[in-house]
Protein backbone atom coordinates (compact mmCIF):
# COMPACT_ATOMS: atom_id res chain seq x y z
CA UNK A 1 0.00 0.00 0.00
CA UNK A 2 2.26 2.63 0.78
CA UNK A 3 4.06 2.03 -2.80
CA UNK A 4 1.72 4.24 -4.10
CA UNK A 5 3.80 7.72 -2.47
CA UNK A 6 0.86 9.19 -0.89
CA UNK A 7 -1.35 8.38 2.19
CA UNK A 8 -4.87 9.36 0.13
CA UNK A 9 -3.45 7.34 -2.79
CA UNK A 10 -3.18 4.31 -0.94
CA UNK A 11 -6.24 4.84 1.43
CA UNK A 12 -8.60 5.38 -1.95
CA UNK A 13 -6.65 3.29 -4.60
CA UNK A 14 -6.45 -0.03 -2.25
CA UNK A 15 -7.72 0.93 1.37
CA UNK A 16 -11.14 0.51 0.43
CA UNK A 17 -10.86 -2.99 -1.61
CA UNK A 18 -9.01 -4.08 1.66
CA UNK A 19 -12.21 -3.06 3.49
CA UNK A 20 -14.57 -4.25 1.49
CA UNK A 21 -12.54 -7.84 1.57
CA UNK A 22 -12.22 -7.88 5.09
CA UNK A 23 -16.34 -6.95 5.66
CA UNK A 24 -17.55 -9.20 8.59
CA UNK A 25 -14.35 -9.10 10.69
CA UNK A 26 -14.11 -5.66 12.89
CA UNK A 27 -14.54 -3.07 10.84
CA UNK A 28 -13.37 0.16 12.71
CA UNK A 29 -9.76 -2.35 13.57
CA UNK A 30 -9.11 -3.27 10.23
CA UNK A 31 -9.63 0.51 9.07
CA UNK A 32 -7.38 1.83 11.30
CA UNK A 33 -4.55 -0.82 10.59
CA UNK A 34 -5.28 0.52 6.98
CA UNK A 35 -4.85 3.72 7.66
CA UNK A 36 -1.43 3.63 9.71
CA UNK A 37 -0.73 1.14 6.91
CA UNK A 38 -1.96 3.72 4.14
CA UNK A 39 -0.41 7.06 6.68
CA UNK A 40 3.03 5.33 5.59
CA UNK A 41 2.68 6.30 1.54
CA UNK A 42 3.70 10.24 2.28
CA UNK A 43 6.60 8.31 3.11
CA UNK A 44 7.78 6.49 0.34
CA UNK A 45 9.44 7.27 -3.22
CA UNK A 46 8.70 8.54 -5.59
CA UNK A 47 7.53 11.86 -4.00
CA UNK A 48 9.59 11.19 -0.85
CA UNK A 49 6.63 14.08 0.31
CA UNK A 50 7.54 14.18 4.14
CA UNK A 51 11.07 12.89 4.04
CA UNK A 52 11.24 16.07 1.43
CA UNK A 53 9.50 18.39 3.89
CA UNK A 54 11.38 17.19 7.24
CA UNK A 55 14.77 17.87 4.95
CA UNK A 56 13.39 21.57 4.07
CA UNK A 57 12.61 22.06 7.58
CA UNK A 58 16.29 21.00 9.23
CA UNK A 59 18.18 21.70 5.51
CA UNK A 60 19.34 18.15 4.91
CA UNK A 61 19.15 17.66 0.78
CA UNK A 62 19.41 13.62 0.39
CA UNK A 63 15.72 12.31 1.04
CA UNK A 64 16.58 8.88 0.49
CA UNK A 65 18.73 9.15 3.22
CA UNK A 66 15.99 10.67 5.37
CA UNK A 67 14.04 7.49 4.07
CA UNK A 68 17.03 5.01 5.17
CA UNK A 69 16.78 6.81 8.84
CA UNK A 70 13.17 6.34 9.11
CA UNK A 71 13.42 2.78 8.26
CA UNK A 72 12.72 0.65 11.54
CA UNK A 73 9.94 3.63 12.19
CA UNK A 74 8.59 2.61 9.20
CA UNK A 75 9.06 -0.96 9.94
CA UNK A 76 7.56 -0.96 13.38
CA UNK A 77 4.30 1.36 12.03
CA UNK A 78 3.51 -1.58 9.38
CA UNK A 79 3.95 -4.06 11.77
CA UNK A 80 1.61 -2.18 14.07
CA UNK A 81 -0.64 -1.58 11.27
CA UNK A 82 -0.64 -5.70 10.19
CA UNK A 83 -1.35 -6.65 14.40
CA UNK A 84 -4.08 -4.61 14.17
CA UNK A 85 -5.67 -6.14 10.94
CA UNK A 86 -4.65 -9.84 12.18
CA UNK A 87 -6.62 -9.32 15.30
CA UNK A 88 -9.14 -6.90 14.64
CA UNK A 89 -11.73 -9.11 16.52
CA UNK A 90 -9.75 -10.18 19.70
CA UNK A 91 -8.63 -6.26 20.06
CA UNK A 92 -11.92 -4.68 18.68
CA UNK A 93 -13.92 -6.88 21.66
CA UNK A 94 -10.64 -5.68 24.34
CA UNK A 95 -11.41 -2.01 23.31
CA UNK A 96 -14.98 -2.14 22.74
CA UNK A 97 -14.41 -0.83 19.33
CA UNK A 98 -16.91 -1.44 16.43
CA UNK B 1 -0.57 16.23 16.38
CA UNK B 2 -2.57 19.65 16.90
CA UNK B 3 -2.44 20.46 13.06
CA UNK B 4 -3.95 16.61 11.91
CA UNK B 5 -2.34 16.63 8.44
CA UNK B 6 1.54 15.31 8.12
CA UNK B 7 2.72 17.91 5.83
CA UNK B 8 1.22 20.57 8.15
CA UNK B 9 2.43 19.72 11.15
CA UNK B 10 6.25 19.49 9.65
CA UNK B 11 6.05 22.51 8.30
CA UNK B 12 4.34 24.36 11.82
CA UNK B 13 5.25 22.07 14.94
CA UNK B 14 8.41 21.05 12.93
CA UNK B 15 9.65 24.36 11.95
CA UNK B 16 9.68 25.41 16.04
CA UNK B 17 11.08 22.32 17.35
CA UNK B 18 13.65 21.93 14.46
CA UNK B 19 15.79 24.71 15.78
CA UNK B 20 15.78 23.63 19.45
CA UNK B 21 16.80 20.33 18.42
CA UNK B 22 19.66 21.09 16.05
CA UNK B 23 21.05 23.39 18.84
CA UNK B 24 20.94 20.20 21.05
CA UNK B 25 23.27 18.46 18.44
CA UNK B 26 21.01 16.08 16.73
CA UNK B 27 22.25 14.86 13.25
CA UNK B 28 19.83 16.31 11.00
CA UNK B 29 19.09 13.11 8.89
CA UNK B 30 17.91 11.31 11.98
CA UNK B 31 15.66 15.07 12.66
CA UNK B 32 14.60 15.01 9.68
CA UNK B 33 13.19 11.53 9.64
CA UNK B 34 12.04 12.13 13.34
CA UNK B 35 9.82 15.05 12.05
CA UNK B 36 8.69 12.86 8.77
CA UNK B 37 7.50 10.00 11.10
CA UNK B 38 6.02 12.54 13.99
CA UNK B 39 4.02 13.83 11.10
CA UNK B 40 2.50 10.58 9.89
CA UNK B 41 1.64 9.70 13.58
CA UNK B 42 0.41 13.05 14.23
CA UNK B 43 -2.35 12.30 10.65
CA UNK B 44 -3.29 9.02 11.92
CA UNK B 45 -3.73 9.64 15.87
CA UNK B 46 -5.01 13.44 16.40
CA UNK B 47 -8.26 14.62 16.04
CA UNK B 48 -8.22 14.45 12.24
CA UNK B 49 -7.72 11.16 11.69
CA UNK B 50 -7.50 11.71 8.36
CA UNK B 51 -7.35 8.10 6.25
CA UNK B 52 -9.70 6.78 8.90
CA UNK B 53 -12.35 10.04 7.44
CA UNK B 54 -11.75 8.78 3.44
CA UNK B 55 -12.48 5.56 4.42
CA UNK B 56 -15.99 6.56 6.42
CA UNK B 57 -16.51 8.89 3.50
CA UNK B 58 -15.97 6.10 0.38
CA UNK B 59 -17.46 3.32 1.64
CA UNK B 60 -20.42 5.69 2.82
CA UNK B 61 -21.28 3.80 5.68
CA UNK B 62 -21.38 5.89 9.69
CA UNK B 63 -18.23 4.01 11.08
CA UNK B 64 -17.13 5.90 14.33
CA UNK B 65 -14.62 4.97 16.71
CA UNK B 66 -12.02 5.17 15.34
CA UNK B 67 -10.23 7.08 18.41
CA UNK B 68 -8.85 4.08 20.89
CA UNK B 69 -7.56 2.02 18.03
CA UNK B 70 -5.95 4.74 16.30
CA UNK B 71 -4.69 5.68 20.03
CA UNK B 72 -3.41 2.08 20.54
CA UNK B 73 -1.40 2.33 16.97
CA UNK B 74 -0.31 5.84 17.25
CA UNK B 75 0.85 6.81 20.49
CA UNK B 76 3.16 4.06 21.43
CA UNK B 77 5.05 4.54 18.03
CA UNK B 78 5.17 8.03 19.02
CA UNK B 79 6.88 7.40 22.23
CA UNK B 80 8.90 4.94 20.50
CA UNK B 81 9.99 7.20 17.90
CA UNK B 82 10.68 10.33 20.19
CA UNK B 83 12.93 7.82 22.60
CA UNK B 84 14.65 6.23 19.84
CA UNK B 85 15.51 8.39 16.83
CA UNK B 86 16.78 11.82 18.75
CA UNK B 87 19.97 9.47 19.54
CA UNK B 88 22.35 12.21 21.56
CA UNK B 89 19.49 14.51 22.76
CA UNK B 90 19.18 12.73 26.36
CA UNK B 91 22.68 13.26 27.58
CA UNK B 92 22.90 16.86 25.64
CA UNK B 93 19.92 17.57 27.62
CA UNK B 94 21.53 16.36 30.77
CA UNK B 95 24.69 17.70 29.88
CA UNK B 96 26.39 20.91 31.35
CA UNK B 97 24.94 22.83 28.52
CA UNK B 98 21.41 21.21 28.89
CA UNK B 99 18.15 22.58 27.57
CA UNK B 100 17.41 25.90 29.66
CA UNK B 101 20.95 26.88 29.22
CA UNK B 102 20.56 26.99 25.40
CA UNK B 103 17.00 28.00 25.33
CA UNK B 104 18.22 30.95 26.98
CA UNK B 105 21.32 31.44 24.74
CA UNK B 106 18.64 31.43 21.64
CA UNK B 107 15.86 33.32 23.55
CA UNK B 108 15.62 37.27 22.29
CA UNK B 109 15.10 39.33 25.31
CA UNK B 110 14.06 42.31 22.53
CA UNK B 111 10.76 40.41 22.53
CA UNK B 112 9.56 39.26 25.82
CA UNK B 113 6.75 37.33 26.79
CA UNK B 114 4.56 38.69 24.39
CA UNK B 115 5.76 36.77 21.70
CA UNK B 116 4.57 33.82 23.17
CA UNK B 117 1.01 35.48 22.42
CA UNK B 118 0.34 33.52 19.16
CA UNK B 119 0.96 30.32 20.11
CA UNK B 120 -1.44 30.94 23.41
CA UNK B 121 -4.05 32.37 20.56
CA UNK B 122 -3.83 29.50 18.71
CA UNK B 123 -3.84 26.82 20.98
CA UNK B 124 -6.71 28.66 23.28
CA UNK B 125 -8.91 29.03 20.29
CA UNK B 126 -8.74 25.60 19.19
CA UNK B 127 -9.66 24.63 23.11
CA UNK B 128 -11.84 26.90 22.99
CA UNK B 129 -13.67 25.38 20.04
CA UNK B 130 -14.14 21.72 21.08
CA UNK B 131 -14.27 22.92 25.25
CA UNK B 132 -17.61 25.36 24.81
CA UNK B 133 -18.77 25.19 21.15
CA UNK B 134 -22.47 27.21 22.10
CA UNK B 135 -19.56 30.53 22.56
CA UNK B 136 -16.95 29.80 19.98
CA UNK B 137 -18.21 28.59 16.96
CA UNK B 138 -15.84 25.71 14.57
CA UNK B 139 -14.74 28.45 11.92
CA UNK B 140 -11.88 25.98 10.77
CA UNK B 141 -8.52 25.29 11.73
CA UNK B 142 -7.09 27.56 8.84
CA UNK B 143 -8.77 30.40 9.92
CA UNK B 144 -7.25 30.03 13.54
CA UNK B 145 -3.89 29.95 12.28
CA UNK B 146 -4.52 33.15 9.91
CA UNK B 147 -5.25 34.47 13.29
CA UNK B 148 -2.29 33.71 14.80
CA UNK B 149 -0.31 34.77 12.12
CA UNK B 150 -1.62 38.21 12.12
CA UNK B 151 -1.23 38.38 16.19
CA UNK B 152 2.31 37.17 15.43
CA UNK B 153 2.97 40.34 12.78
CA UNK B 154 2.54 42.86 15.90
CA UNK B 155 4.21 40.52 18.96
CA UNK B 156 7.39 39.11 17.70
CA UNK B 157 10.14 40.60 15.97
CA UNK B 158 9.83 43.08 13.45
CA UNK B 159 9.31 41.16 9.67
CA UNK B 160 8.64 42.25 5.92
CA UNK B 161 6.03 40.09 5.03
CA UNK B 162 6.33 40.71 1.33
CA UNK B 163 9.57 39.32 1.98
CA UNK B 164 8.42 37.03 3.73
CA UNK B 165 5.72 35.81 1.63
CA UNK B 166 8.30 35.21 -1.87
CA UNK B 167 10.15 33.16 0.89
CA UNK B 168 7.53 30.75 1.69
CA UNK B 169 5.91 30.88 -1.61
CA UNK B 170 9.77 30.16 -3.36
CA UNK B 171 9.42 27.32 -0.20
CA UNK B 172 5.94 25.91 -1.06
CA UNK B 173 6.70 25.33 -4.77
CA UNK B 174 8.30 22.35 -5.27
CA UNK B 175 6.24 20.37 -2.22
CA UNK B 176 3.42 21.62 -4.24
CA UNK B 177 4.47 20.67 -7.37
CA UNK B 178 5.04 17.05 -5.82
CA UNK B 179 1.80 17.05 -4.64
CA UNK B 180 -0.24 18.05 -8.00
CA UNK B 181 1.81 14.92 -9.35
CA UNK B 182 -0.04 12.60 -6.46
CA UNK B 183 -3.02 14.35 -7.12
CA UNK B 184 -2.64 13.74 -10.96
CA UNK B 185 -1.16 10.07 -9.98
CA UNK B 186 -4.55 9.31 -7.65
CA UNK B 187 -7.08 10.61 -10.55
CA UNK B 188 -5.73 8.07 -13.30
CA UNK B 189 -5.20 5.15 -10.28
CA UNK B 190 -8.59 5.68 -9.64
CA UNK B 191 -10.00 6.94 -13.15
CA UNK B 192 -11.58 10.01 -12.12
CA UNK B 193 -12.15 11.24 -15.68
CA UNK B 194 -12.36 8.15 -17.42
CA UNK B 195 -15.48 6.94 -15.39
CA UNK B 196 -17.50 10.49 -16.33
CA UNK B 197 -16.41 9.77 -20.02
CA UNK B 198 -17.55 5.95 -19.84
CA UNK B 199 -21.22 7.30 -18.43
CA UNK B 200 -21.00 10.47 -20.66
CA UNK B 201 -20.42 7.41 -23.94
CA UNK B 202 -22.97 5.04 -22.29
CA UNK B 203 -26.41 7.32 -21.93
CA UNK B 204 -25.08 8.79 -25.36
CA UNK B 205 -24.59 12.25 -24.00
CA UNK B 206 -22.88 14.81 -25.10
CA UNK B 207 -19.55 16.46 -22.91
CA UNK B 208 -22.03 19.48 -21.86
CA UNK B 209 -24.57 16.50 -20.28
CA UNK B 210 -21.63 14.80 -18.74
CA UNK B 211 -20.37 17.86 -16.87
CA UNK B 212 -24.21 18.94 -16.08
CA UNK B 213 -24.53 15.80 -14.73
CA UNK B 214 -20.99 15.95 -12.18
CA UNK B 215 -22.06 19.26 -11.58
CA UNK B 216 -25.98 18.34 -10.18
CA UNK B 217 -24.10 14.43 -8.68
Amino acid sequence: MPAFGSAYASASVVGIPFLFAFLGHNEIMIASGLSLIAGLGDLMPPPLLLCVLGGQVVGEKSSFGILKEALIPILAAETCGILLIAYSRELGAFLGAG
Amino acid sequence: MLTGLSSVCILTTGALVAPAMLAFGMPRKALAAFLAIGGVLGMIASTGQYPGDDYRWRVDMPYIGFEKPLLLAGRPLGVRNGCVLPRPLPELVFSRTGCLQICLRRSTPSTGRSCFLPLVIVIGLMVAIRAVPQWVPDFGIPLVFVIGTLAAVGTGERVGLGAVAREGIRDALPVMSILVGVGMLVQIMTLTGVRGFARCQRSRGSLGDAVCWHWHS
